[in-house]
């Protein structure tokens, strides 16, 4: 706060003091006093108003520029109250006061928040977990009485499945660190993981599957990038025209392995591609007949976000569409990594 | 003949893993009350317990470690919580496999086998019409004549020897190849099927594997 600042916002009380001295001294005059001692009553009485808002602006000048400067240095001005010393005058206080019951209370508010987004959280992940028994006693009732009905009612309980899956993964992808276990695997058994789980998806569309050099290590959590992939290949098999080949290609960068899945789809119109990734966006693809949600590419890519893992979508000159997952290799992940039991 | 152990509080679930796992031919208890476990899965003396983790009052956890105290049997955890966490959870309360439900009838009854025959309890060679094949060797006998079948060939013929009787579509045995990492497109697995039935006729083995047009093989 500069001193002009300060003076500007007491300039009634100036005003009025000067119109104050003034009337003094005239009225000393008035009553037959000497001028110069009148003029010399209105000095003293300018100079100790002075002296005293001097005082007083030095006084709160320390807090307001304390209060700038943190205001000013503050990552989450939220804060802010908690790092002020309270002021030793009273209008500082009441601001000071007013600041932290207003944070208090907002803190409060957001804690609320977290908690009710936790327990819808929660409730999803029970939820899902509840409705996968329903989903298998079904499916096995397909399964144990054949027929034609049966098939198709397979084909979409594992649609189902499958949907449900992606609810799950979008509840745990607002806040997962608890939920991911990162550990070392190959891309290859990365890759053969997710083909596993959707065999029937790719066999019923006769895709044919291509790997290229899958031994890379990597540090991810296996369910994570089952989803991720699965969801991947969903895609290709939605858009697919003719007979969809899918391949997988390991490769080596400075900084991280890279896992690429290309197919020989459709691909992505160029102008569609910069928002794929974007929540609810479905393009020209999506909307010329498949189904799509606009959840897919979103919520993959938010979920190797939270691994650390880079995820981008591309489309090759020799055409199809292109996903590319980039694991790091810093040394802090491969610190953290560590093998698991196998299963036996 | 095994005998599995279902513990499943979902009715139809029950009913139905308890009509698969006797359709393929083993003795299933399965109790509808779970206040007495793990003793009333001892009274059985089960081959192998299926064990939902998931149940009203005492948790599949729990049933598992104290199963653990007194017995070693064999335990299959079928469970809806499929998290790296939750498996590793299961390894170390003692569960000797896991699996996801909804979860795929053959992959369920080939880690069954899998696990009884590990474990001894189920005769590792199986015969059907005079023709024995044991599917840890991948190896087929007929008449006192064997041969050896590759990979492939042994995944194939082990569905249709646990499938005997039935029609297996080809899409089926895709999958368990699949299953196996071996991810064949259509034609190949038309190659393997006729490979399959070439080394067949070597030892003698004739008009055994049926082609359904249109549905699949049968043994």
């Amino acid at each position: 706060m500069k001193l002009f600042a300060f003076l500007r916002g007491k300039w009634l009380f100036l005003l009025a003091s000067l119109f104050t001295a003034l009337f003094c001294g005239l009225l000393l005059t008035a009553l037959g006093a000497d001028l110069y001692a009148a003029l010399f009553v209105s000095d003293v009485f300018v100079l100790g108003l002075l002296a005293g808002l001097l005082l007083e602006y030095l006084q709160k000048r320390r807090f307001y520029q304390e209060l700038e400067k943190t205001l000013d240095e503050l990552d989450k001005k939220y804060l802010l109250p908690n790092l002020l010393d309270e002021p030793d005058f009273p209008e500082g206080r009441l601001c000071w006061r007013a600041l932290s019951e207003a944070g208090k209370s907002m803190s409060d508010e957001v804690a609320a928040c977290r908690r009710a987004q936790e327990e819808y959280r929660d409730y999803v992940e029970t939820w899902v977990h509840e409705v996968k028994t329903p989903i298998a006693s079904a499916l096995l009732l397909a399964e144990n009485h054949p027929g034609e009905v049966s098939d198709l009612m397979a084909g979409e309980l594992h649609r189902i499945d499958e949907l449900v899956e992606q609810s799950m993964f979008y509840a745990r992808s607002r806040h997962v660190e608890k939920d991911y276990l990162l550990r070392r695997v190959t891309l290859s058994e990365l890759v053969s993981s997710a083909l596993r789980r959707s065999a029937r998806l790719l066999i019923e569309s006769r895709a044919a599957v291509e790997r290229e050099n899958l031994a890379l290590p990597a540090a991810a959590d296996q369910k994570w990038i089952d989803f991720i992939l699965t969801q991947l290949l969903t895609n290709s098999v939605k858009y697919a025209q003719g007979s969809l080949r899918v391949r997988f290609a390991g490769s080596e960068e400075p900084e991280c392995v890279v896992l690429t899945v290309s197919d020989n789809g459709p691909g992505i119109p160029p102008e569609d591609l910069p928002r794929v990734c974007e929540k609810g966006f479905t393009g020209q693809n999506g909307r010329s007949g498949s189904r799509s949600s606009g959840m897919g590419l979103y919520l993959c890519r938010e979920l190797c976000g939270k691994m650390g893992v880079g995820f981008s979508v591309s489309c090759p000159p020799e055409g199809g569409t292109s996903v590319q997952l980039r694991f790091p290799r810093s040394s802090l992940i491969e610190g953290v990594c560590y093998e698991t039991v196998r299963k036996p | 003949m095994a005998k599995l152990v279902l513990v499943e509080d979902d009715a139809v679930l029950r009913r139905e893993l308890k009509l698969l796992l006797e359709t393929y031919g083993y003795a299933c208890a399965a109790p509808a009350c779970f206040t007495e476990m793990p003793e009333a899965i001892l009274r059985e003396s089960p081959d192998l317990v299926l064990l939902d983790l998931t149940l009203p009052g005492k948790d599949g956890y729990s049933i598992c470690r104290e199963l653990r105290l007194k017995s070693s049997v064999p335990v299959i955890v079928l469970t809806s919580r499929d998290t790296e966490a939750d498996e590793l959870l299961s390894m170390n309360f003692g569960a000797d496999d896991f699996i996801a439900k909804p979860f795929n009838r053959q992959i369920l009854l080939a880690h069954i086998a899998v696990i009884l025959r590990r474990s001894g309890l189920q005769a590792r060679v199986m015969t059907r019409r005079g023709v024995s094949f044991d599917p840890e060797r991948a190896s087929v006998s007929y008449e006192g004549r064997e041969i050896e079948l590759t990979k492939n060939e042994g995944k194939i013929l082990a569905l249709l020897f646990r499938s005997a009787g039935r029609t297996v579509s080809r899409e089926e045995l895709m999958n368990e190849l699949w299953q196996s990492d071996e991810f064949v497109d259509d034609n190949t697995l038309t190659v393997n099927m006729n490979r399959l039935r070439r080394r067949l006729e070597e030892i003698g083995v004739v008009d055994f594997l049926v082609t359904r047009r249109g549905k699949g093989y049968e043994i």
